[in-house]
């Protein structure tokens, strides 16, 4: 402990020299920008900075770069919120409380309360990665492809609280979205399932072009004539900032959600989509007034917005601790390092001090620059939405066609968003809700994936599934939840035959 | 006559919907057996996955279509993010606004970032919302060359180049 | 009068030809369009030599990236870029990988090897083999010794199906007889991370790599793949000296559209030669742990033919996996 501290005031003596200083802020403000383009996301940000920093020392090179990605995140709710158009995957669920409350003319306690629970998130997670990285690497390399499913299996059984609709429609929509998820090269096969000969599906129909598309193109389709889904054009400028009751009802949820998003975080594979998800899921379900969630609840902002910035900074454990990339993000930090000499691996931490510290010290550094970018940048965003809309829809298009194609450079995917567009129009005015669309979407080719992996190791034996602890354990919990879960619906119904008997 | 009767409309909109859904998965399930192998039960092969989930799909999507127990509009599960009987101007709305798109990206790619981009603004300023002319020529050439500006030399990402390098 | 004027005419002429000889090529900015994501060793071998070649040919050399399909996408907008030598590439092995693949498929090759001229080879990585510490072989020998005992219980991980790190596997197979089974992954990353959690129990990974990772005891480097041992791995010896012939590097070279004129390709050829040799470069490629080896496109070709010929057979003796 007494060691940690050291380092960490070592690690504050080299983040907050000016020059290093600079290049986190400059990180952080850009990474905001990026962040706040439809699509356009943290990966787009640092290619952008990658050859500018090659010139830089190697921790300010880091730092640089860490900023970006912290910077997209924050920006990425921005969007979410006004106008729900997710910025990056992970602010999806952003979107589905966050717009409701804009449209209430609460978009800047929505904001307000993204950025304070990212901070803090953001802050209590580096906190943990500074003292329990190594030990938490090495439980994160326990996860195979085994415990991998079974915790991908309890991520389905979140699908079912996130939609506010009947369940036979939510289950229609979730399986659309694993079905979507299908297309593209099978991993384990070498097969172009579904692509129909076009390459540009290969990778899948990406999930931003589709996030886009289901939930910000169809927004405008939906929102011409219908002058009440439109964001409140003049917000009440007094209430800017979140009430009490706000913050009140905010703290449980950026608690939890900085836990799991922490440890969502830290599992190796491109499972942080998952953490805003469960944890919406988590605090729909244990709030007093789950009828509200859809409807501008603020605990539907507070909680994904925290878990997603806990687990942006738990993927960073793995880099660090064992110098293994679980992303492209953090493949472009590594081969920075190594561009700069320093060896990524086991035993970074102890070689480089002053790297691993400095990094630490500048992630709480990132942290409170973007709370203090972000929360008067609240008062000029919302003046953003004073545009009358008939300009404001345009200009969101524009935004949208660009932030998604330049992606890939590819038209493809501004066809993919299109169509996701019009499929989203069309099943919202069929009352569908199209957020399990995009969690299935996500989950199923891991799902898949983790599953004949499973059976590649075992050689077809599915005992493989009993034999782990960790696995098991997992399987045991989603079992205990699903149970659980069905028992209030099935004792309503129960209820409401009775009641009608009488 | 369905004009006084919304809710036949509606039952009418939620069939074809399902119809749709059902297409959907059968249209993988034929794509599935076609052209990928099943494989095993202790190696499932590319076709596996898909196959269920489009069955699933099909089975899904009718059960949300039949029954008054499946909650069908039921107005405390009505999602209010839509507007159930909109007029056929909103219907036009949305039509303009996928056209726009599809030909914003089959033009990227030909005509250059800074035209389309142009062009897809007047359209909309112009056409749609019938700005003043001016005032919409000004809006787009500005949002559409300084959105360029701002992308390939303040961000230094690329973006397409029309004929004459526009 | 007109003997003047004529003279004049043919002095204007040759005046012109000499002209035009010297347009040097390059005259504008020059791209180098990679079908690989930025952090990869294709990208950090781009970004190596970029700066150094942009001080020899005097013009901007810009790295552009274009992943997807597994580097199909950006290999064939190279392929199909103007041959007028503006557009080259760093590129490895799936110049020969993804037509194999298409043609195991029955599908139409998206882009062939002779759309390709090649410039110079700058990198060639022999691949590591290693292991799990808590593995019992401590020796390569221990290894085939125990995979002949109990043929396919062997787990090994690869970073996806077909790619180098499953060929050289497959390699190691055939050259010493046995099977192993196979856990594709979704990347290097994970391939990685499935070892050092000893979910798979080998993996046949670039140096710089496994290299922190082993001298961190957290991976056991059995043997390497190339004709020499690897300078930042002393102590483990090649297969060829084990008595076995298994060869396979990751490696980088630099190529242009064939149609490309030989004189521009000679511009391309000295340019390179110049910048293999350049200490910036080699600098930046010790950095990130890559090690250089240099040939020119007349000792390259054969070579790149050998790798070739050796990545196909391998991927049609692998065939469909189902």
């Amino acid at each position: 402990m007494a060691e940690s501290l050291q380092g960490l005031l070592v690690g504050f003596q080299v983040a907050l020299a000016p020059s290093v200083l600079v290049y986190a802020i400059l990180g952080c403000v850009i990474g905001t920008i990026v962040g706040v383009l439809p699509g356009l996301g943290p990966l787009a940000g640092i290619s952008i900075l990658l050859p500018i920093s090659f010139g830089l020392p190697p921790t300010t090179a880091i730092v640089l770069l860490a900023g970006i990605y912290y910077g997209a995140m924050y920006g990425g709710s921005t969007t979410s919120i006004l106008v729900r158009i997710p910025g990056e995957a992970a602010s999806v669920v952003t979107c589905i409380d966050g717009y409701e409350m804009t449209r209430q003319g609460r978009a800047g306690p929505a904001l307000a309360i993204a950025a304070i629970g990212s901070f803090v998130a953001g802050t209590v997670s580096v906190v943990a990665l500074m003292l329990l990285a190594p030990p938490l690497a090495r439980f994160a390399l326990a996860f195979g492809p085994p415990e991998y499913l079974a915790l991908l299996l309890m991520g389905l059984m979140v699908l079912s609280y996130i939609s506010s609709g009947p369940m036979p429609k939510t289950l229609t929509m979730a399986t659309l979205g694993l079905l979507l998820g299908m297309i593209g090269i099978d991993p384990m096969s070498g097969y172009n399932r579904f692509a129909g000969g076009v390459h540009e599906l290969s990778d899948g129909l990406g999930v931003l072009p589709l996030a886009v598309g289901l939930f910000g193109v169809s927004e405008i389709m939906l929102a011409y004539r219908n002058q009440a889904m439109r964001p409140a054009s003049r917000p009440r400028l007094a209430e800017l900032m979140p009430s009490r009751e706000d913050v009140r009802r905010s703290v449980g949820p950026i608690g939890r959600g900085t836990v799991i998003g922490f440890l969502i975080g830290i599992i190796p594979g491109s499972a942080h989509i998952l953490s805003s998800f469960v944890s919406y899921a988590v605090e729909k379900r244990l709030s007093q007034h789950p009828e509200q969630f859809g409807k501008g609840a603020v605990e539907g902002v507070a909680g994904p917005e925290s878990a997603n910035n806990a687990a942006a900074s738990g993927a960073f454990v793995p880099m660090l601790a064992l110098g293994v990339p679980l992303g492209p993000v953090q493949a472009i930090l590594i081969a920075v390092l190594m561009v700069h000499g320093v060896a990524p691996g086991p035993l970074l931490i102890t070689q480089q001090p002053q790297l691993f510290w400095g990094f630490i010290a500048s992630m709480y550094i990132g942290n409170l620059v973007l709370l203090v970018l972000n929360l008067p940048l609240v008062g000029l965003f919302v003046t953003f939405l004073r545009l009358p809309y008939s300009y404001l829809y345009p200009i969101i298009l524009v935004c949208c066609i660009v932030g998604v194609y330049t992606v890939n450079s590819s038209m493809v995917d501004v066809l993919i968003m299109t169509a996701a567009g019009a499929a989203g129009y069309m099943l919202r005015r069929l009352q569908y809700d199209v957020a399990p669309v995009v969690l299935g979407f996500i989950l199923s080719p891991m799902l898949e994936m983790a599953f004949r992996q499973s059976l590649a190791m075992s050689g077809g034996d599915y005992a493989i599934f009993l034999e782990r602890p960790i696995a098991v354990t997992l399987l045991a919990i989603g079992a205990a939840v699903l149970l659980l879960g069905l028992v209030p619906p099935l004792w309503r119904r129960g209820l409401r035959r009775s009641q009608a008997a009488q | 006559m369905s004009r006084f009767w919304p809710h036949d409309r509606q039952i009418g909109r939620q069939r074809l919907g399902a119809l749709a859904l059902v297409a959907t998965g059968a249209f993988f399930v034929w794509r599935s057996l076609a052209a990928l192998p099943l494989g095993t039960i202790d190696n499932p092969g590319p076709a596996a996955m898909p196959l269920a989930l489009a069955v699933l799909l099909i089975v899904f999507a009718l059960w949300s279509l039949g029954g008054a127990s499946s909650g069908l509009l039921d107005p405390a599960t009505t999602d209010d993010n839509d507007a159930p009987d909109a007029d056929d101007g909103g219907v036009r709305h949305a039509v303009l606004v996928i056209a726009a798109l599809l030909a914003a990206a089959v033009a990227l790619d030909r005509i250059g970032y800074r035209l389309t981009i142009l062009c897809l603004l007047l359209f909309f300023l112009g056409l749609v919302e019938r700005k003043p002319i001016v005032t919409a020529l000004v809006v787009s050439i500005a949002l559409s060359f300084g959105s360029h500006a701002l992308f390939v030399h303040v961000l230094k990402i690329p973006l397409p180049s029309g004929p004459m390098g526009i | 009068m007109r003997a003047l004027m004529s003279g004049l005419l043919v002095l204007l002429c040759v005046a012109g030809v000499e002209a035009q000889a010297q347009d040097k090529f390059p005259s504008r900015p020059v791209t180098i369009l990679l079908g690989y994501p930025p952090g990869g060793s294709t990208d950090t071998t781009a970004r190596a030599i970029a700066p150094v070649l942009e001080r020899i040919l005097g013009q901007p050399v810009v790295i552009q990236n274009r992943p997807g399909a597994a580097a199909l996408i950006g290999t064939q907008a190279v392929a199909n870029a103007a041959p007028d030598g503006y557009t080259i590439t760093v590129a490895t092995t799936q110049l020969a990988l993804l037509p194999a693949v298409d043609q195991i498929f029955g599908r139409p090759p998206s882009f062939t090897r002779d759309q390709f001229a090649p410039i110079a080879l700058l990198s060639a990585d022999p691949s590591v083999l290693f292991v799990h510490p808590s593995q019992p072989w401590r020796t390569f020998q221990e290894l085939v010794d125990d995979a002949r005992k109990r043929p396919g219980q062997i787990v090994y991980a690869s970073g996806g199906l077909y790619g180098t790190t499953h060929l050289a596997i497959e390699i190691v197979l055939k050259a010493t007889g046995t099977k192993m089974r196979h856990l594709p992954t979704a990347g290097g990353g994970p391939a990685l991370t499935a070892v050092l959690g000893n979910h798979a129990a080998l993996l046949a990974a670039h140096p710089a790599v496994g290299g922190p990772q082993a001298r961190a005891g957290a991976l056991r480097p059995l043997g390497t793949m190339g004709a020499k041992r690897v300078a930042s791995l002393p102590d483990v010896p090649t297969l060829k000296e084990l008595g076995y012939d298994a060869e396979y590097y990751q490696w980088n070279g630099l190529f242009t559209q064939a149609k490309v004129p030989e004189p521009i390709i000679a511009v391309w050829r000295e340019a390179a030669a110049k910048a293999a040799k350049d200490p910036e470069f080699l600098q930046a490629m010790a950095r990130v742990g890559s090690g250089t080896e240099y040939m020119d496109r007349d000792a390259f070709r054969p070579w790149w033919d050998a790798d070739s010929k050796k990545t196909e057979d391998t991927v049609r003796a692998i065939g469909k996996v189902q």
